[in-house]
C-alpha cells in the first residue's frame, strides 16, 4: 500500500491561490505520477469549462475559500448538474474548520483535504477515486 | 494471545465490511483515537485520526493481508471483558461497535468504495452502491450523513440483532460473528 499509483487520473484543481496550486500539483504528482492536472483559479470559470467539457475529469479537488464565485457556488453547481454530480469533489481547505466542512458534505462533497495532512490525504483520495471509478465503470460496461 | 486463522470461525474471516470495519474499529478504540477519517483503496483502507494531546493526525493503514491477523486477535480477546472506553457523543459506545454496526448496514446495500468522515456534529459515508432504476440495477454514489440520532438508531438496531436468544452454546458462540 505504500507503491505510487500508476493508473491515470484526470483531476481539476480549482484554487485562486497559486503557491497552493503548486504545493497541491507537486503533491498529487508525489502520490500518483501518472495524474493528469489541470488547475483554474476562478470558480465561475471552472463552472463554465466543466459544463462544455466533454472529457470530464476523475475527481475535481476544489478550494472552499475563494474570492467571489466561491467553493460552496461551485460545488453547488456541479452537484446540481445531472451530467456532472457524479464526479466526486473534495474540498481544499487550510483549516479544520469543521462548519466549513460540514457544509460542504451537506451540499454533497465526497471529503476534504486540510493543508497540514496533504499528502496523506492526496493518498486516500486519490486511491479511493480510483476505486470509486473502478466500480462505477464496471457496473456501466 | 493470538488465534490462528484455521481456529476461527470461517464467517469471521469473509471479507465483510462488517468484519474488517470492527477490527479497524478495535484498533482505534485501543489507541483511543478521535476525529477518524477513513477510505478504503485498491490495496486495503487507510485511516487519518488523532489521538489525544496530539497536534497532527497520524496515518493508520490497513492492508487486506493484514485482517486476518487483526480479526485473530480480536477474536482471541473476546469474552474477557474488556471495554476500551473510547466513547464520545457521536461514537457513545466506540468505534468498534458503530464501525461494526455500519459495516453490516453497507454489506447489506453492496456498498463499495466507501469514505467514512467524523465531522463536527455528524459522520459521513461515501461510496457506491446498487440501485434499482425502471429497467435495471445501476450503480451509483451515496451519501449518509449520520447525526447522533441515526447513530443511536444504527447501535440500537445492531445490539438487538446480537441479543442473546436462548440457544445452545455453540449457536452463541456463532451469533458473535
Amino acid at each position: 500500500m505504500t507503491a505510487a499509483m500508476t493508473t491515470s487520473l484526470r483531476v481539476y484543481v480549482i484554487d485562486d491561490d497559486p503557491d497552493h496550486v503548486l504545493i497541491i500539483s507537486r503533491a498529487i504528482r508525489e502520490v500518483a505520477p501518472e495524474t493528469l492536472v489541470r488547475s483554474i483559479d476562478d470558480g465561475a470559470a471552472a463552472v463554465a469549462e466543466l459544463e462544455r467539457e466533454t472529457a470530464l475529469p476523475d475527481l475535481i479537488l476544489l478550494d472552499i475559500n475563494m474570492a467571489g464565485f466561491n467553493g460552496f457556488d461551485v460545488l453547488s453547481r456541479v452537484k446540481s448538474d445531472a451530467r456532472l454530480r457524479h464526479i466526486p469533489v473534495v474540498m481544499l481547505t487550510s483549516s479544520e474548520l469543521s462548519s466549513d466542512v460540514a457544509r460542504a458534505y451537506e451540499l454533497g462533497a465526497s471529503g476534504y483535504i486540510s493543508k497540514p495532512s496533504y499528502l496523506l490525504d492526496l493518498r486516500a483520495v486519490l486511491g479511493n477515486t480510483l476505486l470509486y471509478w473502478g466500480v462505477m465503470r464496471r457496473a456501466t460496461a | 494471545m493470538m488465534v490462528k486463522s484455521a481456529e476461527l470461525p470461517p464467517e469471521l474471516l469473509d471479507p465483510t465490511y462488517q468484519n474488517r470495519l470492527r477490527v479497524i474499529g478495535r484498533r482505534l478504540d485501543l489507541g483511543g483515537y478521535r476525529s477518524l477519517n477513513l477510505v478504503e483503496i485498491a490495496g486495503g483502507f487507510l485511516a487519518r485520526a488523532m489521538r489525544p494531546g496530539e497536534r497532527a493526525p497520524q496515518a493508520l493503514e490497513f492492508p487486506h493481508a493484514d485482517f486476518p491477523r487483526l480479526i485473530g486477535a480480536a477474536f482471541a480477546e473476546r469474552g474477557r471483558g474488556q471495554r476500551l472506553g473510547n466513547r464520545h457523543e457521536l461514537v457513545p459506545t466506540g468505534y468498534e461497535d458503530f464501525l461494526r454496526a455500519l459495516g453490516h448496514r453497507l454489506d447489506e446495500q453492496h456498498a463499495e468504495a466507501i469514505a467514512i468522515t467524523e465531522l463536527g456534529n455528524f459522520i459521513a459515508v461515501n461510496g457506491v452502491a446498487p440501485v434499482e432504476t425502471y429497467h435495471q440495477t445501476a450503480m451509483a454514489p451515496f451519501q449518509s450523513l449520520l447525526r447522533p440520532d441515526d447513530i443511536a438508531t444504527l447501535l440500537n438496531e445492531a445490539f438487538q440483532r446480537r441479543a442473546p436468544e436462548p440457544q445452545s452454546l455453540r449457536a452463541r458462540i456463532f451469533s458473535r460473528a
